[in-house]
């Protein structure tokens, strides 16, 4: 896998997209809607008690936000490649793939490279920069750096965790309910995690370390109280997105050899 | 020198038992119940460099198995297979340069977008220099067509032009072994007349060394000297199409017309095989002089108009084959 064949198989997806631009706006279109219609709602609900959990609209509004931009880099290499796997799986087709000279992970990855998470991106970045505004911070360089990696970091969290999930279709071909229950997990962390309670805030970070993803590294660039943790922990958040990734990639590699394809 | 070898090879598919629901998929993840199936077993052989072998077999007999394996998709059960001094699923990365495979029933085309775009991509893909890719494909695409559809979206191909493309594409990078699973499945006459002679250039003038499945016996006949044949995965014959024919005896056609309808012949060792009228085909079990005596004893007593003898074609000899595995097996049956 090359930075070349990448930008082939990037060109060649745009190419095909755009045999479909009309679809493929009008569906930017409705995603940027409807997580408007997210932020809408978590805004109405915010309003009636001030703050949750100690925190106001515009560090939540930011704390979505990350949640969000780092779902859309992660999912952008993963999600439509890992919950398809299951049916290339059934169907025999990922056959092709272990043929070709180049490593198999990297090539599903940027092969089904999506570039419908521009909508996600771009409304997520776009409140993330007004709630930064708003907030009125006063960050030294340390600070931005460390949001970038955390953004990074998150986005591999997310992506690594959807590569466990897609490596299942090997082993126990059916992927598409551990996909939902992710995606509920990912629904609490929209709000800061001492909301739902020690039980699932010790889910999100230890169990499916979702809580890294915003919650930690938010917490800290505002200077928001993280509950359970220790304050030396938002020095894991640059950690746990490589650890989860490496982990989900030599996970899908392994289940890779026990890909039995389909007769034929 | 050796290509291919296999060493009592085995491939068992373990079909784990599935449960419905969330609650089914966690109990299946535990319990692990399954059944097992036996694809390959206990297969060894060799191929060596620049020939072309027929992998032949009835329906299930795990020929698209086997090919799997010497690709490196999947991972043997038991024994061994090497592909260029190489184990296929441990070396894929540096295997899949030198080998080209093609499936008649999956494509590995971009559906949306021109051939030609396919064809770019392969090319970064195995890194193939600028002027040897230019020449493959202008040789690929003289021989096999490709031109009038080059520039169309793949969807929009018939499957003969698709299948082609799929065997242009896979010997663009100069493979040493072309494995194809059933390529001409599908095609017309034309189209696998094309295919056949382009491949058997690519053997003999090429030297690229081929595998082939196939469930239609011309494409052996033109492009294999050697078969393999499987049976419910193990191997059951390794030879030329000659051997096996003095081996299952020599088989007759004869076609006989006739002016009126003789009715059912009263004559031993002949099977009716086809009927068309008053032309009818007859399987006979002779060698050649006897078969021509019987004719001639029709002729005395039927009313003949013409007769003419074929001798067996390699389909009629496979099938004996084939039939003569079930006759094995079920006489196995009723002992056991
Ligand atoms: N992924 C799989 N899981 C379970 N069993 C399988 C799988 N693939 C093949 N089999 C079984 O293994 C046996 C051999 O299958 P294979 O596809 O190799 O046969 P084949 O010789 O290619 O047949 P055909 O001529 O129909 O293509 C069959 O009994 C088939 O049901
Ligand atoms: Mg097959």
């Amino acid at each position: 896998m090359t930075f070349q064949l990448f930008g082939q198989l990037v060109r060649l997806l745009m190419k095909e997209k755009m045999q479909y631009r009309g679809d493929f706006l009008l569906s930017a279109v409705a995603q940027i809607i409807s997580y408007a219609g997210d932020y809408i709602v978590i805004y109405l609900f915010i309003k009636r008690f001030d703050t949750l959990a100690g925190w106001n609209w515009p560090e939540i509004a930011l704390l979505y936000s990350i949640g969000l931009f780092t779902y859309a880099l992660g999912a952008s290499f993963s999600f439509v490649q890992m919950s398809q796997l299951e049916g290339q799986v059934r169907q025999g087709t990922f056959d092709t793939l272990l043929i070709k000279p180049v490593n198999p992970y990297l090539y599903l990855v940027s092969r089904g490279f999506n570039l419908a998470y521009i909508a996600h991106i771009t409304i997520s970045g776009s409140v993330l920069v007004w709630a930064m505004l708003q907030l009125n911070l006063h960050w030294t360089w340390i600070q931005y750096i460390y949001l970038l990696i955390a953004i990074i970091s998150g986005s591999m969290i997310h992506a690594g965790i959807m590569t466990m999930i897609g490596a299942m279709s090997f082993i126990w071909v059916r992927s598409s309910y551990l996909f939902s229950l992710f995606f509920q997990l990912k629904n609490f962390i929209s709000y800061p995690l001492p909301v739902f309670g020690t039980v699932v805030q010790l889910l999100l970070t230890v169990v499916v370390p979702l809580g890294f993803v915003n919650f930690y590294p938010a917490a800290y660039l505002l200077d928001n109280d993280t509950a359970l943790m220790p304050a030396w922990a938002m020095w894991l958040v640059p950690l746990a997105g490589p650890i989860v990734y490496g982990l989900g990639y030599r996970f899908w590699m392994f289940g890779a050899n026990k890909y039995q394809g389909a007769g034929g | 020198m050796d290509i291919i070898a296999a060493n009592h090879l085995t491939k068992s598919y373990r079909q784990y038992r599935r449960f419905p629901g969330l609650i089914g998929s966690v109990r299946s993840l535990f319990t692990r119940q399954f059944t097992e199936e036996t694809a390959v077993n206990d297969i060894s052989f060799t191929i060596g460099e620049g020939e072309a072998v027929g992998y032949l077999g009835p329906n299930g007999a795990g020929k698209s198995t086997m090919i799997k394996m010497m690709t490196g998709i999947l991972v043997p059960t038991a024994g061994d297979i090497r592909v260029l001094g190489a184990v296929p699923h441990e070396a894929r990365k540096t295997n899949a340069r030198q080998i080209g495979v093609v499936f008649g029933q999956r494509s590995q085309l971009w559906w949306d977008l021109p051939v030609t775009d396919s064809f770019d991509l392969h090319k970064t893909i195995y890194q193939i220099p600028e002027t040897k890719f230019k020449q493959n494909l202008q040789m690929c695409m003289e021989l096999l067509s490709i031109h009038e559809f080059v520039e169309k979206p793949v969807r929009q191909l018939s499957l003969g032009q698709r299948m082609r493309v799929e065997i242009a594409m896979a010997l663009l990078h100069e493979p040493r072994i072309l494995f194809l699973d059933e390529p001409t499945i599908g095609l017309d006459v034309m189209a696998k007349d094309q295919i056949r002679h382009f491949l058997r250039m690519v053997n003999r003038e090429r030297k690229v060394t081929i595998l082939l499945t196939t469930h239609d016996m011309k494409d052996i006949e033109e492009i294999c000297p050697r078969m393999i044949v499987v049976n419910k995965g193990t191997l059951v014959y390794d030879g030329s199409v000659e051997e096996l024919r003095a081996r299952l005896g020599n088989e007759r056609r004869v076609v006989i017309d006739f002016r009126e309808d003789p009715g059912p012949l009263d004559m031993p060792g002949i099977t009716l095989l086809q009927e068309e009228g008053l032309r009818k085909t007859y399987l006979v079990s002779r060698s050649e002089s006897t078969v021509f005596e019987l004719v001639s004893r029709i002729a005395a007593r039927y009313p003949v108009e013409d007769a003419s003898i074929e001798s067996a074609d390699i389909e009629s000899v496979i099938r004996r084959l084939y039939r003569q595995l079930a006759d094995e097996e079920s006489i196995g049956r009723q002992i056991g």
